[in-house]
């Protein structure tokens, strides 16, 4: 599904290198989780797959299903099946939610050369995902994102996902700012899109979204590399013994 | 020494005088008379007179066009229409050439009809003989419309101007509005042209509303892009009144657009805002002088400017308050999105307060699109193009939003997305 070949990234307009030399497969199917430190180069790890323009790759490919989508700008790696849910998404004001939502799936189904969502199937369907994220139709009314809180937020992250149906997903830091509650939600939402031709990674800091949302693989990230990779008890070896034995290990 | 000081002409000012001179005799020569010796005066505006430093009319009007002739019946074009169920009255050229049938409430009177009725109702609300632009219009008047609302009227359906040109030519309209004591109306004014032709349109309507009276007035200049239109509105409005005017530009290669409010009466509101659209190598200046001469009054001016391309916008808003125009609430705000690397924009609030107890305050921003906003949208699927096009919409839309008639506002946005698909 996902194979990121030899990475090398920094910051567009600074000398800092982010990424050096990661090597991540994540086959058709699998639950990856990226564990590591802040600083590590996580979230820079996700902004670059989805395609953000911040960052210069000095070397390396990423591919998906085979074809590689460092030359593809965001809006066509999102066609081919690529998603990221937001560590922090971004409020809209003045673009209504059902907008954006209908502007997102047309374009998509543009792209893949099929007809556009007919207004009723497309309603039909933001309800029924609506509902299962305990997501209000006065939410969906109000402009993307502005004025919900960190969990309605992340709530909004899943049901776009559950929407588009991707077949790459990644989830950076979502368990951050949620509630027992909404983690609860958030992590059913992801399980209930677990299929075998659906990949996901999952990055987090800690242990307990990985309670939630159990995954195939765990894969240790420290300076910009990946520098373990196991089962799911590396997780809980991690958050017994914390990072240290990582930190310098790149 | 003393040197004789010549007043050189620029080749347009000397056509306008050769123009002006062979009028034909017609109605109200006396004050065309007076309103053509105060433009000659001083000539077209130009950088270093301040209200027109970031327009420079008599650089950028290298030739005044002929005067429009009367239009001829098969040549007048389908007025444009925004809305249903509108009133319309058609301009062609400047000349009213079509009246709708009247709403209950409404009255018109054409200049051919009762010269000295029209006469008597220009420059009443608000006192424009210090602005060229309308004296100029005043000199070469070739048809004024005057709209009277009788008192307590609620006009539902909008009343329309429809003002096209044919040709390059020039046309003067005029178009004075009384709004009675607590009668209320929606008017649209639409601007229009023939494809490719240089035409030069100078066009002022004025306003008068009664105590209590409620107007919502919005402009659109949709005009052809060799155009050059200038144009005024200017409203008076008295105690418990309500005024609400919204320009929409998104034609003409220079287009000045004059706002000119005095509230003169107690707790009176007033709403001016405006979304202007411009590519390619467009010039849009508005300018907005508006008076609090009274108690209580509320102020909302928003203004919008999207630049794409070299286009240029430029944005003057002077908020007066008088010594004892107490209580007073103002609020100005210009937001201005720079889409090209070209694009650029002016954009000078002023405040002249001399009121001690008001709440006043503007607010200029200049800017480009938010690229994490964008890269959100475009992670989705969307494409560059229409996530800009999203962003822009609700830019534009917070200015908008304020249009009550809900088709109308329907109409502009529609307008906004027909801009954003050209872009495209």
């Amino acid at each position: 599904m996902l194979e990121i070949r030899n990475l090398h990234v920094k910051i567009a307009d600074e000398d800092k290198t982010i990424l050096n030399d990661l090597n991540l497969t994540v086959h058709d199917g699998e639950v990856a989780a990226i564990m590591g430190p802040n600083g590590s180069g996580k979230s820079t790890l996700s902004y670059v797959i989805a395609g953000k323009e911040d960052y210069e790759i000095l070397d390396g490919e990423i591919l998906l299903d085979g074809q590689n989508i460092l030359e593809m700008e965001a809006d066509a790696r999102a066609a081919a099946g690529l998603f990221l849910a937001f560590q922090y998404p971004l409020e809209i004001p003045g673009v209504a939610t059902m907008t954006f939502l209908k502007a997102a799936m047309n374009a998509q189904r543009r792209t893949r050369g099929e007809d556009e969502l007919q207004p009723a199937a497309f309603i039909k369907a933001v309800n029924a995902a609506a509902d299962q994220l305990a997501i209000s139709k006065d939410m969906l009314k109000r402009a993307l994102n502005v004025g919900f809180s960190g969990g309605e937020k992340k709530r909004m992250e899943i049901l776009q996902m559950a929407l588009l149906q991707p077949k790459m997903c990644i989830l950076d830091e979502t368990d951050s700012g949620l509630d027992i509650d909404a983690l609860k939600i958030v992590s059913e939402g992801v399980n209930r899109l677990r299929a075998k031709d659906r990949s996901f990674l999952v990055i987090t800091h800690y242990q307990r979204l990985l309670d939630h949302i159990v995954p195939d693989t765990v894969h240790v990230m420290a300076r910009g590399q990946i520098v373990k990779s196991g089962g799911k008890e590396l997780a809980l070896e991690l958050e017994k013994n914390g990072y240290r034995d990582y930190a310098s290990a790149a | 020494m003393n040197a004789p000081v010549t007043n050189l002409k620029t080749a347009a000012e000397a056509e306008l005088a050769r123009l002006f001179a062979s009028q034909e005799p017609a109605h109200l020569a006396a004050l065309r008379e007076e309103a053509f010796r105060r433009f000659d005066a001083v000539g077209l505006p130009h950088r270093r007179i301040e209200a027109w430093h970031y327009t420079d009319l008599r650089a950028m009007m290298r030739h005044a066009a002929p005067l429009a002739p009367a239009p001829s019946v098969d040549q007048t074009p389908c007025p444009w229409s925004l809305v249903n169920d509108e009133a319309e009255f058609h301009f062609v050229d400047g000349r009213l050439v079509g009246a709708p049938p009247l709403p209950k409430g409404v009255r018109f009177t054409s200049l051919g009809d009762i010269p000295e009725k029209v006469a008597a109702s220009l420059n009443k609300g608000v006192d424009l003989s210090g602005d060229v632009v309308t004296s100029l219009n005043t000199a070469f008047l070739t048809d004024a419309l005057l709209i009277e609302i009788a008192p307590g009227a609620e006009v539902t359906r909008p009343l329309t101007l429809a003002f096209e040109t044919t040709g390059a030519t020039a046309s003067f309209g005029r178009v004075i509005v009384l709004v009675g004591d607590g009668a209320s109306v929606s008017l649209i004014e639409t601007h229009r042209g023939a494809a490719g032709a240089a035409a030069q349109e100078n066009t002022v309507v004025e306003f008068s509303l009664g105590k209590g009276a409620s107007v919502e007035h919005v402009r659109v200049n949709a005009a052809d892009k060799n155009t050059q239109i200038l144009s005024t509105v200017a409203a008076s409005v008295a105690e418990r009144a309500s005024y609400s005017t919204l320009s929409f530009t998104t034609g003409a290669a220079l287009s000045r657009h004059q706002i000119f409010t005095r509230v003169h009466g107690n707790d009176a509101r007033l709403g001016v805002r405006g979304v202007t659209l411009i590519r390619g190598t467009q010039h849009a200046d508005t300018t907005l002088v508006t008076e609090h001469d009274a108690l209580n009054g509320e102020g909302r001016k928003l203004f919008k400017t999207i630049v794409d391309d070299e286009a240029r916008g430029v944005f003057q808003g002077k908020i007066i308050v008088k010594p004892h125009a107490q209580k007073t609430d103002g609020k100005m705000a210009s937001n201005t999105l720079l889409l090209g690397e070209h694009a650029s924009m002016h954009a000078k609030p002023e405040l002249e307060i001399f009121a001690d107890d008001v709440v006043c305050g503007h607010g200029a921003t200049v800017g480009a699109l938010d690229d994490e906003l964008l890269f959100y949208l475009m992670s989705r699927g969307i494409g560059r193009r229409e996530a800009e096009g999203l962003m822009i919409m609700a830019f534009a839309g917070d200015a908008l939003e304020h249009v009550k008639h809900e088709d109308l506002r329907e109409a502009l946005v529609g307008l906004t997305a027909a801009w954003l698909k050209e872009r495209a």
